[in-house]
C-alpha cells in the first residue's frame, strides 16, 4: 500500500495494522491549526464564496449586487463561446496528457538502454520542466510567427508546403500550444517513467526474454504492467495541470484566432477581470470545477483499476 | 532587575538623551515647514500609465516636466491597449493604479471613462477645462463630469509611403471602386496592397471602423443615438455592408497572407520595408512607422467605402487622453502634471512627437498638416464621426466584433452571426 | 554472432535517433541564446547561425530598462518566505494527520487533498476581493499569504506520506525521555524528514518562482513585480524591438538555468520522487 495510492482513494495504513495495546498518540491541535487556518482562508472560503457569487450579478467592485438565481448558468448554456471553451479545455487536456505520457514513456524507454549520451540527454529533456512557462511562451511565440524560425527552417529543409500560420489559423494554433506545452512537460513524464523502469527487477525482463519473448512482448506484458502506478500518477498529474493551462494560451494566442483556443481558464480571467462580470465568471468557474473533478475522478477510477489488475 | 541595576540606569540616561534629540528633531521639522520655500524647489513624484503608441510623445512631455521641476520623477509604464484593458481595471480595483491614467472616450471598452467612471476624478475645476472644444463634450464628459483630458486627435486610415505612391503615379481614391482599382494596381506591381495585423486583438476592428463612416454615418449621423434607442440594430444596418466589404478585400487577395497570425508590429514593418503599400491602422501608429522605416515620408489616407464621392466620410476622434485616478485627485503631483500636460507648449511637443493634429490650441505644425492633408479636407467639411464604439453601453460588443473578425477571416462564421451576437451583447 | 551485430546496429540507430531528437529538442534554447547574443540587424541575414562575436548590447539594455534586478529580488523574497511557511506549517499539519489515529485525521487529510484536484479558478475572484479588503493588494504580502494556502495540499500530501513510513520508535524514545510534543517534532522528526523537505522545497520553489497570473493580478500597477510579470510588461512595451525582448528573456531565464545546473540531481529527484510519493 503505497502512500500516494493511499491518498488517491485507498484506506489509511493504520487501520490495517493489527490492534496493539499502546498509548493513543494524541497530537496537539495547534500542530494542525495554522495550516488549516490559512488553507480555509485562502482556498476553502473563497471557493465557497465563488459558488455563491455564481448566483449573483456582481461586477467585482460595487458593494451591491443582486441575486439572480440560475440566470448566469442559463446564459452559459446558450453562450457559444463558453461552450466552445469547455470543449477546448478538454481537447487540450487530453491531447497534452496523452502525448506527454506517450513521448515521455518513449524517451524513458530509449534512455533506459545503455546509451553513451544518456545523462546529458536526460538533463536536456528535463530542463524545460523547470523553466518559467511565461518566458518560454514568448520564445515560442517568436518561433511560431509567420516569418519566424520554424517557417524559415521548413523552407530551408525544402518543406515549404508545411509552412503554416502557426498562430493565426485555428488548427495550427491548437497544435502550436500543444507543442509549446509538451516541450516543457514531456521531460517530467520521462524522469518519472525512468525511475519506474529502473525499479523493475531485471530478473523479470530476463526471465521473459529467456522464455522467447521479443522486445514488444516484454514491453506489453512485463514493463507496462509494472509501470502502472507511475502511469496513474503522471497521467492524473498531467490532466490536472493541463486542465488549468493558462500562461501558454494567454501569450501565444490570447484565446484566438476568434475563440479557437479559448479555454475555461482564459475565459474566466477575461470575463472576471477584463469585463468585470464576476458573477458570470464565477458561474463559469463552478461548471469548470465540476468538469475537472469529473474528469480527474474518472481517470483515477480507470487507472487505479488497471493498477489493481496488473499490480 | 532592580532600580539600582546598571542597565536600567543607562537606559534612563539614554531615555533623556533620546528625548532631547526628539525635541531637536521636532524643532527642525517645524522650522523647515514654516520656512518659506521657493517655487522652483517643488518636486513631484508620480506614476503614469501610458499607451505604448504614445510612449514617445509622453516621454517628451515628461522630460520637459522634470526639467521644469527638478528632482521630480514621473514613472511611466507603457502597455499595448489589450494589456491596458485588464491592468487598468485590476489596478484601480486593487487601489494600486498610477496617479495619471490613459483613458478613452465613451463607454464601449474597458478603459473608457464611462466604464471607469467612479474611479477617475472630475477635471472640471482644472484651468484647462474651458479650453476643450464643446464639440467634444460627448466624448470627454460622462454623467456631467469632465473625466478626460484629450491632447491629440486621431483617425483610422491607410498609412502609406508618399514617395512610393508618387513615383508609381498612384492617386488617392474617393470611392470604393477607385479604392479597389488602386489595390488592383498595387497588386499588379508586385506589392501587397494592404498589410493586415489581425493577430493583435484590437487591430481587427480598424478596417470596419475605417469603412463605416461612409456607409453608415454619411446617411445617418445620428446612428449611435438610434442604436441606443433601439431604432436600428447592427444586423440590419450598414454594418453588414461594411463587414462584407472587409471580407471582400480578403477575397480579392488585397490583404496580406495569414492576417490572423500577423501582429501589428509585423504589419507596420511590412509597409516600412516596402513589402506592402499601406496599413489601415490608427494614426497614433505613425511614430512607430517612422521608427521602423527610418524615414518620415508617410501620410494617412481615409478609406472611401461608398460609390458616391460625396458620401466619403471618415473618423475623427479624441481617441486617447489622460485622466486622474480618483484616489489621487487631491495629489499635487497629479494636478501639476495634468496642468502641465495641457499647456500649449506641452501640447505642441506631444503632438509633434505623436505626429497628430491637436485638440487643444497649439502652434501650427507643417509636418502634421502634410501627413493629414486628405483627412483635413474631410474634417473641415464636417464629414467625420468619432469611433463607432464610444457610445456602446458595455465592452462586450467590441470584444465580439474583434474576435468575430478573426473568425470571419478564418472562414469560421458568417457576417450575420457576428452582427447578431453583437446586437445581443449590446442589448444585454 | 549475427544477433550481436544486429544488437550493435540497433544500439547505434537508437543512439543516433536520440541524438537527433536531442538536437531538435534543444532548438528553442539554442535560438534564445544565439538570437539574444546577436544584434537584431543581423537576424534577417543569418537567422540560425551562431554569433560571429558575442554581442551583449541586448542583454545589458534589457537589464537596465526592464528593472530585472528588483523583480528577481521580489520573486526571491516571495519564494523564500512562502517556502519557509509551507515547510513549517505543512510538516506540522502532516505530523498531526499521520500520527493521529482515527477517522478525523483521515477526513482532514482528504479535506486537504481535495485542494490539489479542484482548480483554483473558482476561488480566484473571491480571494482577490478578500485580499483587497485586507488591504494586501499591491504588496508581496498578498502572495506570501496566497502560496502557502495554495500549496499546502501538495506539501501535506508529501509530508504525510513520508511520516507514515517512519518508524515511531525514535519519537517514542524521545517522548519517554521527557520531551514534549513540540520538542519531539522539532528535534527528532523534522531532521529525519530532510529528504522529503528537499522535494517540498524544490517543487514549491520552482512553482512559485514561475507563477504568472496571481502576481499579475495582485501586484498590477504597484511598484512591486515578480520576474514573470516584469517580463510580460517588458515584452508588451518593447514588442517592436525583438533584440531587446530576447535580451530580457535570456536574462530572466538565467537564475533558473543556473539553479538547474547546480541542483539538477536534486531537482530531478525532487520532481520524480515527489510525484511518485
Amino acid at each position: 500500500m503505497t502512500p500516494e495510492s493511499a491518498s488517491l482513494g485507498g484506506r489509511p495504513a493504520q487501520s490495517r495494522a493489527p490492534r496493539r495495546r499502546r498509548a493513543v498518540r494524541r497530537v496537539a491541535w495547534w500542530f494542525l491549526a495554522p495550516a488549516l487556518a490559512i488553507y480555509v482562508l485562502v482556498i476553502v472560503y473563497p471557493m465557497l464564496a465563488g459558488i455563491w457569487y455564481a448566483f449573483t450579478d456582481w461586477n467585482g467592485l460595487d458593494p451591491d449586487y443582486r441575486f439572480v438565481g440560475l440566470a448566469n448558468f442559463r446564459r452559459l448554456a446558450g453562450d457559444p463561446q463558453a461552450v466552445s471553451s469547455l470543449k477546448m479545455t478538454f481537447v487540450f487536456a487530453i491531447a497534452i496528457a496523452l502525448l506527454q505520457n506517450l513521448f515521455g514513456l518513449a524517451l524513458a524507454l530509449a534512455l533506459n538502454e545503455r546509451l553513451r549520451l544518456r545523462d546529458p540527454l536526460r538533463l536536456l529533456f528535463f530542463m524545460p520542466v523547470v523553466l518559467t512557462p511565461l518566458i518560454i511562451s514568448f520564445l515560442w511565440k517568436y518561433i511560431f510567427s509567420t516569418q519566424g524560425p520554424l517557417n524559415t527552417v521548413l523552407a530551408m529543409a525544402g518543406l515549404g508546403a508545411w509552412q503554416l500560420s502557426w498562430l493565426g489559423d485555428p488548427m495550427p494554433a491548437v497544435a502550436s500550444i500543444v507543442i509549446a506545452t509538451l516541450w516543457q512537460s514531456v521531460g517530467l513524464a520521462m524522469v518519472i517513467y525512468l525511475a519506474g523502469l529502473q525499479s523493475i527487477p531485471a530478473e523479470l525482463t530476463e526471465a521473459a526474454r529467456l522464455d522467447g519473448a521479443g522486445p514488444w512482448q516484454v514491453l506489453r506484458f512485463v514493463t507496462l504492467p509494472m509501470l502502472a502506478p507511475a502511469m496513474t500518477v503522471t497521467i492524473v498529474n498531467s490532466l490536472i495541470t493541463s486542465l488549468k493551462l493558462f500562461d501558454q494560451i494567454y501569450v501565444l494566442t490570447g484565446g484566438g484566432p476568434g475563440y479557437a483556443t479559448e479555454t475555461m481558464s482564459t475565459l474566466i480571467y477575461k470575463t472576471a477581470f477584463t469585463f468585470a462580470e464576476t458573477g458570470y465568471g464565477s458561474a463559469i468557474s463552478v461548471v469548470f470545477t465540476f468538469a475537472v473533478a469529473a474528469v480527474v475522478l474518472a481517470a483515477l477510477h480507470v487507472l487505479r483499476r488497471r493498477e489493481f489488475e496488473h499490480g | 532587575m532592580t532600580a539600582a541595576d546598571p542597565h536600567s540606569q543607562a537606559r534612563r540616561a539614554g531615555t533623556s538623551r533620546r528625548t532631547a534629540l526628539q525635541a531637536l528633531g521636532a524643532g527642525l521639522a517645524l522650522g523647515a515647514a514654516v520656512w518659506p520655500r521657493s517655487a522652483a524647489a517643488q518636486s513631484y513624484q508620480l506614476r503614469l500609465a501610458a499607451l505604448s503608441a504614445q510612449r514617445i510623445p509622453a516621454q517628451a512631455v515628461i522630460d520637459r516636466f522634470v526639467a521644469k521641476y527638478p528632482g521630480s520623477s514621473v514613472n511611466m509604464t507603457a502597455a499595448d491597449i489589450d494589456q491596458l484593458y485588464t491592468s487598468t481595471r485590476v489596478s484601480l480595483a486593487a487601489g494600486t493604479a498610477a496617479e495619471v491614467l490613459t483613458v478613452q472616450p465613451g463607454n464601449g471598452n474597458p478603459i473608457t471613462i464611462g466604464q471607469l467612471n467612479r474611479f477617475i476624478g472630475d477635471l472640471s475645476g482644472f484651468p484647462f477645462a474651458p479650453k476643450i472644444p464643446k464639440s467634444l463634450d460627448a466624448l470627454v464628459r460622462f454623467d456631467g463630469r469632465l473625466l478626460m483630458l484629450p491632447i491629440v486627435l486621431s483617425t483610422i486610415g491607410g498609412i502609406y509611403p508618399t514617395k512610393t505612391f508618387e513615383s508609381r503615379g498612384w492617386t488617392l481614391p474617393r470611392t470604393w471602386t477607385e479604392f479597389l482599382a488602386l489595390c488592383e494596381k498595387i497588386k499588379a506591381s508586385g506589392m501587397i496592397p494592404i498589410a493586415a495585423g489581425n493577430g493583435t486583438n484590437w487591430v481587427n476592428q480598424l478596417i470596419t471602423y475605417a469603412l463605416l463612416p461612409s456607409i453608415v454615418y454619411a446617411d445617418n449621423p445620428n446612428f449611435n443615438e438610434d442604436r441606443r434607442a433601439g431604432k436600428v440594430k447592427f444586423a440590419t444596418s450598414g454594418w453588414k455592408e461594411a463587414l462584407n466589404k472587409y471580407l471582400e478585400l480578403q477575397k480579392l487577395g488585397f490583404l496580406s497572407p495569414n492576417p490572423n497570425g500577423t501582429s501589428i508590429d509585423e504589419q507596420l514593418q511590412m509597409v516600412a520595408s516596402g513589402k506592402a503599400a499601406m496599413a489601415i491602422v490608427t494614426s497614433g501608429n505613425l511614430a512607430n512607422m517612422f521608427k521602423f522605416a527610418g524615414h518620415r515620408d508617410f501620410a494617412i489616407m481615409p478609406i472611401p467605402a461608398s460609390s458616391d464621392a460625396n458620401k466619403f466620410w471618415t473618423t475623427a476622434s479624441a481617441s486617447t487622453g489622460y485622466a486622474i485616478n480618483a484616489k489621487a485627485a487631491g495629489s499635487e503631483a497629479a494636478r501639476a502634471f495634468m496642468n502641465f500636460l495641457a499647456e500649449p507648449d506641452s501640447v505642441n511637443v506631444f503632438a509633434s512627437a505623436a505626429v497628430s493634429p491637436t485638440v487643444l490650441p497649439s502652434a501650427p505644425n507643417p509636418e502634421v498638416d502634410r501627413i493629414f492633408r486628405s483627412w483635413s479636407e474631410l474634417f473641415r467639411a464636417g464629414r467625420t464621426t468619432p469611433y463607432p464604439d464610444f457610445t456602446w453601453p458595455n465592452p462586450r460588443a467590441q470584444q465580439i466584433h474583434n474576435a468575430g473578425i478573426q473568425e470571419l477571416l478564418a472562414g469560421k462564421t458568417t457576417v450575420d452571426d457576428v452582427l447578431r451576437r453583437m446586437d445581443e451583447a449590446y442589448d444585454a | 554472432m549475427a544477433r550481436a551485430r544486429g544488437f550493435a546496429l540497433r544500439a547505434a540507430l537508437l543512439e543516433t535517433g536520440m541524438l537527433l531528437t536531442g538536437v531538435v529538442f534543444a532548438f528553442p534554447l539554442y535560438l534564445l541564446l544565439t538570437l539574444a547574443l546577436k544584434p537584431q540587424s543581423s537576424w534577417a541575414s543569418d537567422p540560425l547561425g551562431l554569433p560571429t562575436q558575442l554581442f551583449f548590447g541586448n542583454v545589458t539594455a534589457a537589464w537596465t530598462q526592464a528593472h530585472l534586478a528588483s523583480a528577481m529580488l521580489t520573486s526571491a523574497l516571495v519564494v523564500v518566505a512562502s517556502t519557509v511557511i509551507l515547510v513549517v506549517l505543512g510538516a506540522l499539519a502532516a505530523y498531526w494527520i499521520a500520527r493521529r489515529v482515527g477517522r478525523l485525521s483521515y477526513g482532514v487529510y482528504l479535506f486537504f487533498i481535495a485542494g490539489m484536484i479542484l482548480p483554483f479558478q473558482l476561488a480566484l475572484i473571491p480571494l482577490y476581493s478578500t485580499m483587497r479588503e485586507l488591504g494586501l493588494l499591491g504588496s508581496p504580502a498578498s502572495l506570501i499569504l496566497f502560496y502557502p494556502g495554495l500549496k499546502l495540499p501538495l506539501t501535506i500530501f508529501l509530508y504525510a506520506g513520508f511520516i507514515r513510513s517512519l518508524s515511531r520508535s525514535y519519537e517514542e524514545a524521545a517522548s519517554m525521555d521527557g520531551a514534549n510534543q513540540w520538542q519531539v517534532f522539532w528535534h527528532v522528526v523534522l531532521p529525519m524528514m530532510r529528504p522529503i523537505t528537499g522535494t517540498v522545497v524544490i517543487l514549491n520553489g520552482v512553482f512559485i518562482w514561475n507563477d504568472f497570473l496571481t502576481p499579475l493580478l495582485y501586484l498590477s500597477g504597484s511598484r512591486w513585480a515578480t520576474l514573470p510579470v516584469v517580463i510580460y510588461t517588458f515584452v508588451g512595451q518593447e514588442s517592436g524591438d525583438m533584440g531587446l525582448v530576447f535580451g530580457g528573456l535570456l536574462v530572466a531565464m538565467t537564475p533558473v538555468l543556473i539553479a538547474f545546473f547546480v541542483l539538477q540531481r536534486h531537482m530531478i529527484k525532487g520532481f520524480a520522487g515527489g510525484l511518485k510519493g
